[in-house]
């Protein structure tokens, strides 16, 4: 076992093994699941989550907490409705545009944010973010003001439309592992490594001759790839975009997803943002100050554990892994180590 | 990973192995760090700047002076606030973006008191307090913390959540907003013009005056004041000497909280007490905060009268422009100083 972990071909064999669980459980969720559940539910939690993994990129690879990032979620999404709406471009066109403009106003982001750190840039990130809203509420000639783009027709692939539930969520699921595999694979390369030199330990890192601002610049650009698929994917679903899609609620719900789900992984993003999800769809049964219990949720997970619910899981499993271990005897022992 | 074996920095600056661009960047900034260059840029922009502000005023004529105090007036909000937030930032570390709904909760406290006893003075300082002991309740729930910034900074986010939806639960979502006192209703003549100005809106360039007088005499004339100034050098060190930190970090949590209450009490008046008022003042704060300086006093005075000015000069001239200029403004003074007007490199690190 420890020896297939370890080896090439072995991962290689595991990835593909995870990768057809995933596809079968793709597929079978349409049947499982009621039709409310699937719009409201998992397609969702789905592109929330999406957009989510670009900020819990930022936050647990380099360390950089934006509150920008629903500024890179409305610039693709706006973009691709101006350009159909307004227009008249085709719809894949714009949205290669959308996608495109992702990771370059991540790019500008990066740009004024560089030399910014901690609490710094949390605040300088909040300043974009509010006025991304702003921009899109005041600038009517572009924006449409107030009541932003409605009747967006989603695109339609395969003769499939994905004005529909089921397609609609094929595609979701797909762009959703397929974002996360791209961006795992960016925190393999030697700049993902940067990236968490960046978190860890800046000095050290200017040290080994890398520019700081640079590498900020570039987690950015990556992350802004993520928030422009999940601005897409949102237009499809919502068929419109408004100022208060991107309103100061919108930034710290992108913040209480990722931090419920907690940004030691960057499927914790998913979690978080089924938790977010649920409250909000569920809630109003027996409070109607639903704001408020989510609200109050973030609060006591910050409170409790540093890593979210994620990291609550983590803990506990590794609780249990002594209990086990000093009941056991040493028979464990082998087992430890592939948790950890 | 060849990266462990990279070579020391050549003649041609540092290696920075795995970006092509790097070097080109490199040139860049450090031209743009060079001080002379960002001296004469800095000159040059702030002058041509000048020229096509006075130029656009002229062509207003007297309603410039319009411009200008309306400008002033809303540096008065501003100050209140920003004021509260750098102190708490200076001495705590906190970022505490609750204050736009501290601002919020002062503005309706007020409102409920002076529907009762109609009295706008004792509505204002009821909810002063009442703005002050929940910024203090915050302190006590931040507290569990124990330093930890980040996970303060998104408590204070929670809060803002759940400040804001029981504002709307408890006042409703429709617009309102407080009746001035009797004496400050109406318009004063403008000296020198045919023009009226509300003389709400003068008093509150007085109070903000009043408030930073006040704040000086606290920071620099009171024993509470010097624990306060030595808090923001070096914590440790005062706790070490025996003070109690706790207790001098309350008491700016309430300071600051009732400075908020104020500043909703006068912008209920003014302005209006409605959902998403909490988040826009929230951002002029930051703004102003940001632009000035962490932690400096000083720098937020400074940042609110210019913030306050560019805004009232943008929303006349440029009304379209006028977020984008307000944020123009701020990056251009972070990229001439990274750390605020004011603000010390040391503050930007915590």
């Amino acid at each position: 076992m420890q020896a297939l972990r370890h080896s090439a071909s072995g991962r290689l064999l595991a990835s593909c093994a995870l990768l057809l669980l995933l596809g079968a459980a793709i597929a079978a969720t349409p049947a499982l699941v009621s039709d409310f559940v699937l719009l409201q539910i998992v397609i969702k939690s789905l592109w929330l989550g999406i957009a989510g993994t670009s900020l819990a990129f930022l936050i647990g690879q380099a360390g950089l907490i934006s509150l920008a990032q629903t500024a890179v979620f409305g610039t693709s999404g706006y973009l691709m409705a101006i350009l159909v709406l307004d227009h008249g471009l085709s719809i894949w066109a714009a949205v290669a545009a959308a996608a495109f403009a992702g990771p370059v106003s991540g790019l500008v982001i990066g740009v004024i944010s560089q030399r910014s750190s901690g609490l710094y840039l949390m605040m300088l990130t909040l300043a974009i973010g509010v006025f991304g809203f702003f921009f899109a509420q005041q600038y009517q000639p572009i924006t449409r003001g107030h009541t932003g783009f409605n009747g967006f027709d989603a695109p339609i692939i395969l003769g499939a439309d994905l004005g529909e539930r089921e397609p609609l969520f094929y595609v979701t699921a797909v762009a959703a592992v397929a974002v996360v595999a791209l961006l795992r694979f960016v925190t393999r390369t030697p700049a993902g490594l940067a990236y968490r030199g960046l978190r860890d330990n800046r000095r050290r890192l200017q040290a080994l001759g890398y520019s700081t601002a640079a590498t900020t610049v570039s987690a950015f650009a990556v992350a802004g790839f993520s928030a422009g698929i999940g601005g897409v994917i949102s237009v499809w679903y919502n068929g419109a975009i408004s100022p208060g899609s991107i309103d100061l609620t919108r930034i710290i719900e992108l913040l209480i997803v990722v931090t419920i789900g907690g940004t030691i992984h960057l499927e914790g993003a998913f979690l978080g943002a089924l938790v977010v999800t649920l409250l909000r769809n569920y809630a109003n049964e027996f409070t109607n100050r639903t704001e408020t219990l989510v609200g109050a949720v973030f609060m006591v997970i910050v409170l409790i554990s540093r890593h979210g619910l994620l990291g609550i899981f983590i803990n506990a499993k590794s609780q249990a892994h002594k209990a086990l271990k000093f009941f056991g005897g040493q028979r464990l022992a082998s087992e430890k180590e592939a948790v950890v | 990973m060849h990266r462990s074996s990279v070579p020391a920095a050549s003649a041609d600056g540092p290696l920075q192995p795995d970006f092509n661009a790097a070097l080109v960047w490199g040139r860049l900034s450090r031209f743009s760090q060079h001080s002379m260059a960002r001296r004469a840029l800095g000159v040059g922009v702030a002058a041509l700047l000048a020229y096509y502000a006075v130029s656009k005023s002229v062509e207003i004529g007297d309603r410039s002076l319009l411009v200008l105090l309306n400008g002033l007036t809303a540096a008065g909000l501003y100050f209140l606030m920003a004021s509260g937030f750098t102190l708490v930032f200076g001495l705590a570390r906190v970022t505490n973006l609750a204050h736009g709904g501290i601002y919020l909760l002062g503005g309706y406290g007020a409102l409920s008191v002076q529907r009762t006893t109609g009295n706008w003075f004792l509505a204002a300082l009821l909810g002063a307090l009442f703005a002050g002991g929940v910024s203090v309740v915050l302190y006590l729930v931040l507290r569990l913390l124990r330093g930890d910034g980040l996970r303060e900074t998104m408590l204070t986010l929670g809060a803002t959540i759940v400040i804001a939806d029981q504002v709307l639960a408890t006042w409703g979502g429709i617009p309102t907003d407080l009746d001035p006192p009797s004496f400050l209703t109406g318009s004063i003549d403008l000296p020198g013009s045919t023009l009226l100005y509300p003389k709400f809106r003068l008093a509150v360039v007085a109070l903000a005056l009043l408030a930073g007088l006040l704040l000086w005499v606290l920071l620099y004339k009171t024993r509470l004041g010097m624990l306060i100034r030595a808090g923001v050098d070096d914590p440790e060190m005062v706790s070490v000497l025996g003070i109690r930190v706790p207790l001098v970090l309350a008491s700016v949590f309430a300071l600051a909280g009732a400075l908020a209450g104020i500043a909703g009490a006068a912008g209920g008046t003014y302005l209006s007490l409605a959902q998403g008022e909490d988040n826009r003042i929230l951002l002029a704060s930051l703004i102003v905060v940001i632009a000035g300086g962490l932690g400096s006093l000083r720098g937020a005075g400074a940042a609110s009268v210019i913030v306050g000015l560019v805004e009232a000069f943008a929303q006349t001239h440029h009304p379209v422009l006028s977020v984008l200029i307000t944020f123009g403004m701020l990056t251009a003074i972070l990229v001439l100083r990274p750390h605020g007007l004011m603000g010390g490199a040391a503050d930007a690190s915590a």
